[in-house]
């Protein structure tokens, strides 16, 4: 035996097969860590700004059930969760930069695959940037929010205007940033739980296969 | 280019699918999700042949580029299965395969990595060593050695099935 001989067995066995019809199947590409990747970042977008967009009008429902916000957590609400909103959609342009650029298979392997890892790895840190500029900012509109649903305006400890203008005492003060940190600081690791359990593995792989190729003994 | 159009080019080189997807799956059902995986990145990808290179050529770089980066889900990937040394265990595989020297090729193919896999393929199909080394964007010397390495192996192993090599 020899490679010539395997060659002729290799031709011989692909004329033997039947004639298939051909067909192109959309849905394919699930085993594929290249579009695991990309289905999964546009799933979680989609999901994200479906939950901005709802957070952005919920005042606006409260109002429509004859809940009216205070004007100063209206507005504080608002003008945050605006911020959050251009935020997430500079992350969606990135994304959307990401997917049109990850579908280059045409190259050589070991260009395609760094140029996909580096691509993923970049969006990626956009990403867990966004959240944590998020997790920054969440915070007060989510109490402006609770403030007016708790009716704590009326209480002297809770009022939103006392905590926003910072009308705090030094261990109110002091409280404030830690929870601001330790709230910060638990984002960003379950955000990095998060994208290292639906991307990590996929990039691991790859990084394997770069590996593999630029081995030598 | 119109569906039909690329679907009778794919018909005229479904050989290279053939082949691709067999040295990378075993079973005749994950061989044909391969290749729809490929079939699929060769639609997505066929705007950008600007004829450069053969069709053929191009064709077995989206495959083999589709190959490599394929794993299956909720299963042990293929070539992470160990594999005893004297691969007394025949698996599953299509009747007319049984006993043939493509089979015991087909057994050794098994043991290899991704990378090896597509050099091996290459190789056979006659592409040179600056040709492989191209289309994995290796380096000549790298591409070589890993070549030779691989024939080595790939001769040992099915020496160890009772066959001369």
């Amino acid at each position: 035996m020899n490679f010539d001989d395997i060659k002729k067995e290799m031709n011989e066995s692909v004329e033997k097969l039947p004639k298939n019809e051909f067909t192109i199947d959309l849905n394919k590409g699930r085993n594929n860590p290249v579009h695991i990747i990309r289905a999964n970042m546009i799933k979680e977008v989609l999901f994200v700004v479906f939950g901005i967009v709802l957070f952005l009008i919920y005042p606006f429902i409260l109002s429509k059930l004859g809940w009216e916000m205070p004007v100063l957590e209206k507005s504080t609400y608002l003008i945050f969760m605006a911020l959050n909103a251009l935020m997430m959609s500079l992350y969606v342009m990135k994304l959307i930069s990401f997917v049109r650029k990850s579908s280059n298979f045409e190259t050589n392997t070991r260009d395609s695959i760094k140029d996909y890892i580096y691509e993923v790895k970049l969006t990626l840190e956009s990403y867990k940037a966004y959240v944590v500029a998020s997790s920054l900012l969440i915070p007060i509109p989510i109490f402006a929010l609770l403030s007016f649903r708790n009716g704590w305006d009326t209480s002297p400890d809770l009022n939103f205007e006392r905590w926003f203008t910072l009308q705090l005492s030094t261990n109110e003060i002091v409280i404030v940033i830690v929870s601001y940190l330790i709230f910060s600081v638990s984002f960003y690791w379950i955000t990095n739980a998060w994208t290292n359990y639906l991307y990590g593995k996929h990039v691991t792989e790859l990084e394997r296969i770069v590996y593999d190729l630029e081995e030598t003994e | 280019m119109k569906e039909n159009e690329f679907l009778v080019l794919i018909e005229q080189h479904s050989g290279i699918l053939y082949k691709v997807s067999r040295m990378y799956m075993d079973s005749e059902v994950d061989q044909e999700d391969l290749r729809q995986d490929i079939i699929f990145q060769l639609w997505k990808s066929i705007g950008k042949f600007k004829g450069d290179s053969q069709f053929s050529s191009w064709m077995y770089r989206v495959a083999i580029n589709t190959s490599i980066t394929y794993f299956k889900k909720d299963k042990r990937r293929p070539d992470k299965t160990e594999i005893k040394p004297n691969l007394d265990v025949v698996d599953e595989m299509e009747v007319d395969e049984k006993e043939s020297q493509l089979a015991h090729f087909y057994k050794a193919v098994k043991t290899l990595n991704k990378i090896e896999k597509a050099i091996i393929l290459l190789f056979i199909e006659g592409y040179s060593h600056n040709e492989i080394a191209k289309q994995l964007g290796l380096s000549s010397g790298n591409t070589r050695v890993k070549l030779n390495r691989t024939k080595q192996k790939i001769k040992e192993l099915i020496k160890t099935q009772g066959y001369e090599f």
